[in-house]
């Protein structure tokens, strides 16, 4: 099952319009190999190419537990939450730019 | 007995116990959409993610009013919820419209680019000489 998802995932990969007529990456450049990567097991390949998906998924899971069990303090973690995973994916890209 | 029924609703209007505050209307949708603006901006270049942030913004600023008018009358989490859904999507909104931004820039950039680029080709700005196309570099 999950074999099949990864080769229906990199069968299907969306191309970036900006980087290819504009030859400029954009924000979420990268993104899909990560998530490929990191369902194969490679975090640390998929840190590399995208380090703010690791983030953005525990987001997600954050977001869900919150809507469901209505935790005290949740909406604050998230917001601090979105504002680290906002902050690594704009230094990764500012890196990626200048290299 | 109206009479009655119509005090005691007024009262819980103007001072309700703690087990009845109301939820704010919309503050569950903010967070949502707030946070699920970021995948929009990665995923389609800025553009869906501007969208949603922005719905979230419109639908977070009758429910801001009245939280600013009498906060006792909502939970805290919904209060809560709203804030950190609202500052979700401005950041959401700002990160695609900067990129966005630069982005039109730089097209706006390459025309002028062009343009000038073409300036020794002409002969005066009014008169274009076809001769002169095959010595373009590109």
């Amino acid at each position: 099952m999950r074999e099949q998802i990864i080769h229906w995932l990199e069968n299907h990969m969306q191309s970036c319009i900006y980087r290819e007529n504009l030859g400029i990456e954009c924000l979420g450049c990268g993104f899909q190999r990560s998530l490929i990567a990191l369902l194969k097991g490679n975090i640390w390949e998929s840190i590399l190419l995208y380090p703010g998906l690791i983030p953005m998924i525990l987001l997600f899971i954050l977001l869900i537990l919150h809507l469901v069990f209505h935790f005290k303090n949740g909406a604050i973690w998230l917001k601090y939450l979105f504002f680290a995973d906002a902050a690594i994916i704009l230094i990764n890209y500012i890196i990626h730019i200048i290299h | 007995m109206e009479n009655q029924n119509t005090e005691n609703q007024s009262d819980q209007g103007q001072k309700p116990a703690e087990g009845e505050k109301q939820m704010l209307p919309n503050s569950t949708a903010v967070l949502v959409l707030g946070i699920v603006s970021i995948v929009g901006v990665l995923c389609t270049q800025g553009i869906l993610g501007i969208i949603l942030g922005i719905i979230g913004l419109v639908l977070a600023s009758y429910p801001m009013k009245l939280a600013k008018q009498n906060p006792d009358l909502y939970t805290e989490s919904s209060i809560k919820n709203l804030k950190a859904g609202r500052i979700c999507s401005i950041i959401g909104v700002s990160l695609g419209g900067a990129f966005l931004l630069i982005i039109f820039m730089l097209i706006l950039l390459g025309l002028a680019g062009g343009f000038f680029a073409m300036l020794p080709f002409l002969d005066n700005l009014n008169n274009f000489n076809p001769d002169m196309i095959s010595l373009l570099p590109f």
